[in-house]
């Protein structure tokens, strides 16, 4: 798995949580020759499939496709675009950065901002709010209305930068890391004889209500869910507690409300193939996606393996990416002897 | 049987439905639907389904919605002094109940008062109580006991033009709007698709009811219809939806973002049939499009919307021409088969 | 206006304290269009083109070549690098610069532009009050990838000089995006003027440090000693979303804008008079501003 430049190749498909429709293709495209079967499910999610030996038992890995991002909610009088969250951003990260408004065809824009010196003393001392987000395409009110419309996708433009020692930052790094690793496991046991079914599920709805894993959940009855999520890691004052680390390989996450049976099969599938791993306590929850998932139709048992992630919800997440290939290791290993993990009754 | 839309709208207002109070509602509502579907039945939580059959085997199954219960409150408390204390069902702003009339689900006519001398600042619903001119706890408990249910009591009136207003709007004009293309899709030739009409139970205090009806239907697609706000009062942040501006379209809600596919054909269908629209986008504020989309393995959910000023009051505010324009754009969604054109939802 | 050589000065790395990329710029531009170009002691450039004749007082056009910056000050044992742009750690600004422009940023730092990303606390991580805060400077981190102190401070050591990574491009409806623009426009204004065959002897400065306090133009009008200067600088244009009327201070699209006062100077009467007029002779759109707030504008 080429991560570096297959990152680059996939920054013209965006992908937020609504509009993951485009992202399907290239996808569909890195997916060829790995698996027995690729379906869209009907949720929208790229569920493709790899036949085990003993056809009653079905793992189900699953890595988001879909980023947060921005809707146009509406034309200001002078052309400049309000928009709403989809996903988390933090509103200090905006002003100044660049941002693609897909209306009747891609379009340039910028994330505006008022200017310092108009601001009282207690305008600049707050955070930016909601209602003062704003991007400028250099339109006025008439010209913006011909090309854009209210319910128009706006993403963070796609930017792939190559830092020291193997670590890469990019927008929407959090979900492609994960799918890329999902793949490069897939590519580790293209070859080989899997004991169970495996199902990669490349879903969408992460920030917003789920709906990838539900469906997905629902057409499987699976026995099994590893979830591949994303950890802040290194960042000076924030409790250690909260962090992970870079370089230590990928996080699985140890949580009383996803059961413990799995996490502790994965953790020891790690130390016996001499993967490098860390152990993060998560009491009572790790994400909405998974802790919903647990409790679906039948329910399933679920672990979360997160990819340790600087800079987490900015259009700039930096991972290094040894992490990924750890992570696919680790899913690959798993996959080969599942059995160990002890499943209760189906 | 009823000669006009106020007249529809007036008869379906004036029932009183608190969230968890839908039977009577329901009942009515049962012998108004029956002439227009071939079963009817009520599920354990309250939700009405009317089922307008087909011959066709296997054949596409599209469900209707409306949520049929109001806001209001449920007695917690009766005073020494005969005065009654009571709980907000779904959510309510204190301001706009206080001094006002209202009925109970047992028959009794009273108001609904602030405690004197509090300041508008300190409104909160604990401040609200209610008076049916008694004057003892034992004289009240004849009319009103612990567990009753009361609402705003203001029947509909029409304003200028095609304006209407009053208080239930939400969401009795849509269960109206389902009425009007029941009778409609009736006259039709038998349809090769299955059609359900549920109104939903408790969608007030976090959309239950439909998940339960939605699962047992198990329909491919669905449309959800409920009132949405204006942007065009004094005051109002900004936005899109405006009262007479036509039939809206949901693009997003706090629950769901509608697949692109679902809100480009409903358009498409509006511009083919030259009926006003306009795009819904609502940061907060949910409805039971989302709960509809995560049912089972996925269902293609949309909601057509009508503008409603002053939503939770009693003085709720519509135009019939959105009224009209959302049942003929519904009809000929469904009847030109739009409906079933796309698997993928994206 | 050549859209694409005016985004390859913008591009040119330029921050306050090293400004001579710029000035590399220029010479190669003004190569072979007989302008004499000379050096001060602090490092502004100054120009001299002959024209047919001299003028009746001496005139001097200024533009100044660094770009808002900041300053690597040290690392941290993670390999995160701090950095600053003015004396106080706690101030809001740095360099000029608002602290949201900077979080979430791409930067390059140092003559080897390295690249980096500017970070603070993921909003996931913060308190209810760190979120109802904009981020101080000592609070965001340059993370270049690198895994030690050592290692950051090998690659940008301290003192080094950071600038925005930023693409330029033109968009929406005659409109261009890219870092710079002030003050490379007037650069850029300066260097096509000098191509032209001119009617007047011709002198410019391009002056260092402008965003440091307007430094460099001390030197030059020391130097020069002109009768008259004029400034090409950019302005704020507040036209952005609800804010209209006065509080624009300048507006996009209604041309370029003859001074009357700012937080430094009021201008003097008669000469913005005239510009007024030979703006109105020539059909030239040229609105008026003035504008008194805090330090901008030599």
């Amino acid at each position: 798995m080429h991560y570096f430049p297959t990152l680059i190749r996939l920054q013209e498909f965006p992908c937020v949580s609504g509009y993951a429709y485009g992202f399907l293709p290239p996808l569909q495209k890195l997916c060829e020759g790995l698996f027995d079967s690729v379906s869209v499910t009907p949720a929208g999610s790229l569920l493709c499939m790899r036949h085990g030996v003993d056809a009653r038992k079905t793992i189900l890995l699953d890595a988001h496709m879909d980023s947060p991002g921005f809707m146009v909610s509406m034309i200001t009088p002078n052309g400049f675009l309000k928009v709403q969250k989809i996903g988390i951003s933090d509103n200090n990260l905006l002003p100044s950065l660049d941002v693609m408004v897909y209306g009747k065809q891609p379009i340039r824009g910028v994330f505006a901002s008022k200017p310092p010196h108009i601001m009282t003393p207690e305008e600049r001392a707050k955070a930016i709010g909601d209602q003062d987000l704003l991007i400028d395409v250099g339109f006025t009110e008439a010209e913006a209305e011909e090309h854009i419309q209210i319910g128009d996708l706006v993403t963070f433009s796609p930017c792939v930068t190559l830092l020291q020692n193997g670590y890469v930052s990019a927008t929407g790094l959090s979900s492609r890391l994960g799918i890329l690793s999902l793949l490069h496991c897939a590519q580790l046991v293209q070859h080989q004889t899997l004991p169970f079914h495996v199902a990669c599920l490349f879903s969408t709805g992460y920030h917003t209500n789920n709906r990838g894993i539900s469906s997905a959940i629902y057409l499987l009855n699976p026995d099994m869910l590893i979830s591949l999520d994303a950890c802040p890691a290194a960042f000076p004052d924030i409790d250690k507690r909260l962090l992970c680390q870079t370089e230590h390989g990928p996080v699985i996450h140890v949580c009383d409300a996803h059961g413990l049976s799995l996490s502790n099969a994965l953790i020891d599938c790690a130390k016996e193939n001499g993967i490098s791993h860390q152990i993060m306590a998560s009491p009572s929850g790790v994400c909405s996606q998974s802790d919903r998932a647990f409790t679906s139709f039948e329910g399933v048992p679920t672990a979360v393996v997160s990819l340790p992630m600087r800079n987490l919800h900015s259009p700039h997440e930096t991972a290094c990416l040894t992490d990924a290939e750890q992570t696919a290791r680790l899913l690959a290993s798993f996959v080969l002897h599942p059995e160990k993990a002890v499943i209760p009754c189906k | 049987m009823f000669n006009s839309h106020y007249a529809l709208m007036k008869e379906f207002a004036s029932r009183l439905s608190v969230s968890g109070r839908e039977h009577d509602f329901s009942n009515d509502l049962k012998a108004w639907m029956k002439p227009f579907a071939d079963t009817v039945s009520t599920d354990a939580m309250g939700n009405l389904l009317l089922v307008k059959k087909t011959a066709v085997l296997d054949a596409p199954r599209l469900l209707l919605t409306a949520h049929m219960d109001q806001v209001g409150f449920m007695v917690t408390h009766i005073e020494n002094n005969g005065y009654i204390r009571l709980s907000p069902v779904g959510s309510v702003n204190p301001i706009a109940y206080s001094n006002i009339p209202v009925k109970f689900s047992r028959g009794s006519k009273g108001i609904l008062v602030a405690e004197t001398n509090c300041k508008p600042e300190e409104m909160k619903p604990n401040k609200l109580y209610a008076d049916i001119g008694t004057i003892s706890l034992k004289e009240t408990e004849k009319y009103v006991q612990v567990g009753d249910v009361c609402a705003i009591d203001v029947p509909l009136m029409k304003l200028k033009g095609s304006r209407i207003a009053g208080a239930a709007l939400d969401n009795k004009a849509s269960c109206a709007i389902i009425y009007k293309i029941a009778q409609l899709l009736s006259a039709e030739e038998a349809l090769p698709f299955e059609v359900g009409f549920a109104f939903t139970v408790q969608e007030e205090v976090g959309c239950r009811g439909s998940k339960t009806i939605a699962y047992s239907f198990a329909p491919s697609y669905a449309l959800n219809f409920d009132v949405t706000p204006c942007y065009d009062t004094i005051g109002s942040i900004p936005g899109n939806v405006r009262l007479g501006k036509g039939a809206a379209i949901k693009i997003r809600d706090n629950t769901v973002i509608v697949c692109k596919t679902i809100v480009d054909s409903l358009e498409q269908t509006a511009k083919e049939e030259s009926i006003p629209i306009q795009r819904e986008i609502i940061a907060s504020g949910g409805s039971d499009t989302g709960v509809l989309q995560l049912t089972r393995q996925g269902v293609a959910a949309g909601s057509l919307s009508l503008p409603c000023r002053h939503i939770h009051t009693g003085t709720e505010t519509i135009d019939s021409k959105d009224f009209d324009a959302i049942v003929q754009l519904a009809l000929a969604w469904i009847m030109k088969g739009k409906v079933f054109e796309f698997e993928s939802l994206g | 206006m050549q859209i694409e050589n005016f985004f390859s000065l913008c591009e040119v790395f330029g921050p306050a304290g090293e400004e001579k990329g710029v000035f590399q710029w220029i010479e190669k531009e003004l190569s072979g269009h007989g302008v004499s170009i000379t050096y001060d002691k602090v490092g502004n450039m100054h120009l001299y083109k002959p024209g047919k004749k001299p003028p009746p007082n001496k005139v001097l056009f200024t533009a100044h070549a660094d770009e808002v910056s900041l300053m690597i000050q040290s690392a941290d044992e993670m390999g995160f690098l701090l950095f600053g742009g003015s004396q106080s750690l706690t101030s809001r600004f740095a360099g000029n610069m608002m602290p949201t422009a900077i979080c979430g940023k791409r930067l390059v730092v140092g003559k080897n532009h390295i690249p980096g990303v500017v970070c603070i606390k993921p909003i996931s991580l913060q308190s209810e009050a760190e979120k109802n805060k904009p981020p101080f400077i000592d609070e965001m981190r340059l993370d270049i990838g690198a895994k030690t102190k050592e290692e950051a401070l090998s690659l940008c050591p301290i003192g080094s000089l950071a600038i925005f990574d930023s693409d330029s491009y033109s968009f929406g409806n005659g409109r261009i995006k890219a870092k710079a623009v002030d003050d490379r426009i007037g650069c850029y204004l300066i260097t096509e003027y000098c191509k032209q065959n001119l009617p007047f002897d011709f002198h410019a400065a391009i002056l260092v440090q402008e965003e440091l306090g307007c430094r460099g133009a001390h030197v030059a009008a020391y130097i020069q000693q002109p009768d008259i200067a004029v400034v090409l600088d950019a302005t704020t244009a507040g036209d952005v979303g609800q804010v209209s009327g006065m509080q624009c201070i300048t507006v996009q699209g209604e041309g370029g804008v003859i001074s009357y006062i700012d937080g430094g100077t009021i201008y003097d009467y008669a000469l913005t008079q005239k510009a007024f007029a030979l703006a109105r002779e020539n059909g030239i759109k040229a609105p008026g501003i003035s504008i008194r707030l805090l330090a901008w504008h030599n």
